[in-house]
């Protein structure tokens, strides 16, 4: 009752301060506005995705669904040149395997500059500090040769070995430790007898299951939309991943035929994000400001 | 018209080779060729069959799709294959399986973004094994070359046994005169038109009437006049002539390695200008054209075979019923004859199988069964004169979305006086830009010039050491 | 007694190194000897031709002569900077109205998390699939067409071709952009913000200040660290323009060459028939051009600190 009373005070003062409802109402309007903005995109591709062919090919604007959602998603399944479902998997077993390596080699690497003390603890660090903003573009052409060199084009593991140097991953969990991990925890488990990679394994890594989940969801993300290093690297169509296939529908004419099937093959492109996303929103949001601002 | 009867020679040429292998057979039909002129489909020096031997286990096919493959499976004898399931439930030709003693392996890479030419390249500078691949014309002459493919005549295959054979596909896979490759199908196009318009404007549907008004590019573009003023599109698309253009080429895109643009292609920049401006056509992406296949708004587009069933909206299971569906289309010659597509077969210059590779050539683009089968079985032009005059005078094999018309006599008709023999092994990237940069140009977007200047900067990013 | 324990430390500390070693193994295999030889190409005349190659052949510095003499270079960093303005103006500045909302605490805007998910959802969308999705609906034959139709914007059966002018295509990039990064850009922003010192609003508040004077006087002076290196690496990113004009236009940067970036450029040069020398150039040049602006950063970054 006390905290109503409290809030009935707040709004007073708010009258008599003046304008802040007003304010708050245009926000609120603009808001709502710029969320729209950013949701009709997925509401259209729903609609079209529930479009026959036939009703696309006129070329109209449809607000609310049709009722061949279904039929769509059938013959996409059966549509035999484009590998669905394979590119899903693909792209699963490419975007997993990433973010777990990504995410456990990262914090091992933090978890080495910030718990031991050692002469070129320094060097590297800045070295990584250095390397952080070189995109991979500026070295993919070497990369191509080398891959070629050593016969691991056309294969998954160009794609999710290099993940263990992730200097920006690296950097978070860095500063994630600076915040959260005394190094207390650390000289307890060594006077009880624990070797280090054991006490990292079991003390350290639990202590940054949170870092890890907003890593591991943003290196899985990034990793599930690459584009550019994949189509370098992947060739047979079995290996291909989802964001290959979309490009092939840009560019082969002749699937483009069956506009529901696209805007199908479309939406489940994106859609396995966006559940994900809604689930865990609390922590990626969070973890967005958590990770960059502090640099 | 110089070509025309350049055509009609080589063809008249084709008829008397023929005539010549068929004395010849009774004498000896394992003889190098005895004319002296070179002439397309010419196999080389021929090795006796019998001494082909296999040394390899394992036949190694490149391919970019499972057409052939398919192919292969159903209809070469002594093959063994267990089908799979794919990850939808599909069941597919496999892979893998076995030719006799021999165990076959398909490496399949797509084509698109030039990947199967980058296996093929990979394989060749590899020394990986290879004994047989397949090529599309677009870059044929990449490969057809001496160490890369085997001559025809290596593999003990007779100028007579080649010469059912359509002219132009023997074309494509000569270089110097000699035969690398050889292909079972024919991919003859022609104009095809829409029946009720035609009626309105040009008094008939009749194919004859409708070729007679369109029988060269003027004619054409008079029609395109009556059209536009009837209130209809000659063509979706300006890109839509661009084949029948570049199909007649008479100069090759590069000479001493220098950009050159042939009179076809300048022709087709300058009337698909003039009929974009008169808005007769439109300019845009070739492939985006449903409003065609669906309502009565353009008068014609220009395809092969496949392109009826795959492209013009044939689908009687949703609510719109296309022109296709109602056979509302008729198919003519139209100004000039061209084709699209066709896969072709080579045999790896370092294969360890000849014999098995020279069987399958045979088997599969040769033998008269299984050209029958293809045809009647798997929808294929099939590339033997004998045969597609037989299937132009069956009556069973009209079209339904041609109204009952037999496209055969028309299409065989068409390949018999296409001409390529001035193609280069990086023709597609060359007709690509200039379609992209030219559409540019008839927008309105670029002058002639800029889009010129485009055209050579982008093929020249793509083709280093050009000129 | 001390000498034990020092000698125990330092048998702890190896664990520093070896903790390190996967790291700085992968990056040496995987990043620095690829970004090594590329640059070590950028020095030959190289380029694949079908079934052969072409050199390698020491060419000196003649690859960057053409670069830069050539008019692509320039044409296609122009591209780049364009589109990246067209999405960045309105990203920064629908940001910091965003970013002044949600930090202040007497707002109270009760659905702030919810506005906050909703802007976030559209950085973590496949950047190929929206472009894709982009290019399908304003298309000739598109519902957005076919929405200006229904409207009379545009007359039945003549579709603004959005494809076709330089403007459009590029504008539409840009609101990719734009729609993609400015929730990112809120959320950095709004901790920025959060970060002031709260007692100077009070004191603000207490002079009398409006708002919009509170904005630009306390809250924008301060932000300037934080509003510097989100300008650079949005830049920084902005120069890793690809996925999207690449899928909207099929890698073509049509119209008339306008939406060609450069990443697309060296994506030209270094898929399908790869052109080393050329390639390898124009990486150093990338590599030099995000090295200025890394270094504007970290000295942005170390500052704020002191």
């Amino acid at each position: 009752m006390g905290k109503d009373n409290a809030m009935q005070l707040q709004m007073d003062k708010e009258k008599v301060t003046g304008g802040i409802r007003a304010r708050r109402v245009v926000a609120n309007i603009v808001l709502v506005l710029i969320c729209l903005l950013c949701l009709i995109w997925f509401y259209l591709l729903f609609i079209n995705a529930s479009r026959s062919r036939a009703d696309l090919s006129m070329g109209s604007f449809r607000v609310l669904p049709g009722n061949y959602f279904f039929k769509n998603f059938y013959n996409l399944m059966h549509n035999s040149s484009l590998t669905i479902w394979r590119g899903m998997l693909n792209s699963i077993i490419i975007s997993g395997g990433t973010a777990v390596l990504c995410t456990y080699f990262s914090t091992l690497s933090a978890y080495a500059i910030h718990a031991y003390d050692f002469k070129l603890k320094g060097v590297l660090f800045t070295f990584i500090l250095l390397i952080m903003t070189i995109p991979t573009q500026v070295s993919a052409l070497g990369f191509i040769k080398l891959m070629r060199v050593v016969h691991l084009t056309d294969t998954f593991v160009p794609l999710i070995l290099p993940s263990i140097a992730a200097p920006v991953t690296f950097f978070y969990m860095k500063q994630y430790m600076d915040s959260t991990l005394p190094i207390q925890i650390v000289e307890a488990a060594r006077i009880d007898g624990s070797g280090e990679f054991r006490t990292f394994n079991t003390i350290v890594l639990p202590m940054m299951k949170p870092a890890i989940a907003v890593q591991a969801i943003f290196t899985f993300v990034g990793s599930w939309n690459n584009y550019f290093t994949p189509a370098l690297i992947l060739k047979s169509e079995e290996n291909k991943t989802l964001p290959i296939l979309i490009a092939k529908l840009r560019s082969a004419d002749f699937l483009k035929f069956d506009m529901g099937q696209v805007y199908m093959m479309i939406l489940l492109s994106i859609f396995p994000v966006i559940v994900v996303y809604l689930a865990l929103s609390k922590f990626i949001v969070g973890g967005v400001a958590l990770g960059s601002v502090k640099g | 018209m110089k070509k025309k009867l350049l055509s009609v020679l080589l063809s008249t040429a084709m008829v008397a080779a023929l005539l010549a292998g068929c004395n010849k057979k009774a004498e000896e039909s394992t003889q190098p060729s005895e004319t002296g002129s070179i002439v397309p489909g010419d196999a080389g020096n021929v090795v006796d069959v019998e001494t082909l031997e296999d040394t390899g286990d394992t036949l190694t096919i490149y391919v970019w799709n499972d057409e052939w493959k398919d192919f292969f499976w159903q209809y070469m004898p002594g093959v063994d294959y267990t089908k799979v399931t794919d990850e939808d439930g599909n069941e597919k030709f496999p892979l893998e399986g076995k030719l006799g003693d021999l165990k076959v392996v398909f490496k399949q890479t797509p084509s698109t973004d030039g990947a199967y030419q980058k296996s093929l390249d990979d394989a060749i500078k590899n020394g990986d094994d290879m004994d047989l691949f397949l090529v599309e014309a677009d870059y044929a002459k990449k490969y057809t070359i001496d160490g890369v493919a085997l001559p025809l005549g290596e593999l003990g295959i007779t100028n007579e046994e080649l010469a059912d054979q359509f002219a132009y596909t023997q074309q494509v896979v000569t270089s110097d005169g000699v035969l690398y490759g050889s292909s079972w199908q024919t991919c003859g196009a022609g104009m095809i038109y829409n029946r009720e318009i035609a009626k309105e404007v040009l008094g008939s549907d009749d194919p004859d009437t409708v070729q007679a008004a369109v029988s060269d590019w003027d004619k054409f573009e008079e029609v395109a006049g009556k059209m536009k003023d009837a209130g209809y599109l000659m063509t979706p698309r300006a890109s839509t002539t661009y084949r029948v253009f570049s199909n007649n080429v008479s100069t090759p895109w590069v000479v001493d390695n220098k950009i050159n643009l042939d009179e076809s292609i300048k022709k087709w920049i300058d009337m698909s200008k003039r009929m974009v401006d008169a808005k007769q056509t439109k300019t845009g992406d070739l492939w985006n054209t449903e409003d065609a296949f669906n309502k009565n708004t353009t008068f014609c587009v220009f395809g092969p075979a496949w392109y009826f069933n795959f492209c013009m909206g044939y689908d009687e299971s949703d609510d719109v019923e296309s022109i296709a569906e109602k056979g509302g289309w008729g198919l003519c010659q139209g100004p000039q004859a061209h084709y699209w597509g066709g896969t072709w077969i080579c045999v790896g210059a370092n294969t360890d199988n000849i014999k098995t590779c020279s069987d399958v050539v045979k088997t599969m683009t040769l033998d008269k069964d299984v050209l029958k089968k293809l045809v009647e079985e798997q929808s294929q032009d099939c590339n033997s004169k004998e045969l597609a005059a037989q299937y132009a005078n069956d009556p069973n094999f009209g079209n339904k979305i041609l109204g009952g018309q037999n496209p055969y006599a028309i299409f065989s008709k068409c390949i018999d006086q296409i001409d390529v023999s001035v193609m280069t092994e990086n023709d597609q990237y060359f007709n690509e830009q200039i379609q992209l940069a030219m559409d540019e140009y008839f927008d309105g977007k670029l002058s002639y010039d800029d889009a010129y200047a485009q055209f050579e900067q982008k093929v020249k990013e793509k083709v280093p050491g050009l000129q | 007694m001390s000498q034990v324990k020092k000698g125990k430390v330092v048998s702890f500390n190896k664990w520093g190194y070896i903790f390190l070693i996967p790291f700085f193994v992968t990056y040496l295999f995987f990043q620095l000897v690829p970004l090594v030889t590329t640059f070590y190409y950028g020095f030959f005349e190289y380029y694949e031709k079908g079934i052969k190659d072409y050199g390698p052949y020491f060419y000196g510095i003649k690859n960057y002569i053409a670069l830069f003499s050539g008019k692509l270079l320039l044409k296609y960093s122009l591209n780049t900077l364009i589109m990246w303005i067209i999405g960045f103006i309105p990203q920064i500045a629908v940001s910091l109205l965003l970013g002044a909302w949600f930090s202040d605490a007497r707002l109270r805007l009760k659905a702030a998390a919810v506005y906050k998910v909703i802007i976030y959802l559209p950085n973590l969308i496949m950047a190929s699939a929206f472009s894709m999705l982009f290019f399908t609906l304003f298309d000739d034959n598109g519902p957005v067409n076919g929405l200006l139709m229904a409207l009379n914007i545009v007359p039945e059966g003549e579709p603004f071709r959005f494809f076709r002018y330089t403007l459009s295509s590029r504008s539409l990039v840009g609101f990719m952009n734009f729609l993609m990064w400015f929730g990112n850009t809120t959320i950095l922003l709004m901790a920025g913000m959060l970060g002031i010192d709260q007692s100077l609003y009070e004191a603000a508040e207490v002079d009398g200040a409006t708002p919009t004077q509170v904005f630009w006087r306390i809250t924008l002076p301060l932000l300037r660290p934080i509003l510097v290196y989100v300008v650079i690496t949005s830049l920084i990113g902005g120069l890793q323009m690809f996925d999207v004009p690449q899928i909207l236009t099929n890698g073509a940067g049509t119209p008339a060459d306008s939406t060609t970036t450069l990443i697309m450029f060296l994506n030209n040069n270094i898929s399908g028939n790869v052109n080393y020398g050329v390639g390898g150039a124009l990486s150093v040049v990338l590599f030099i051009i995000t090295g200025v602006l890394s270094m504007i950063v970290y000295k942005v970054s170390t500052q704020k600190e002191d």
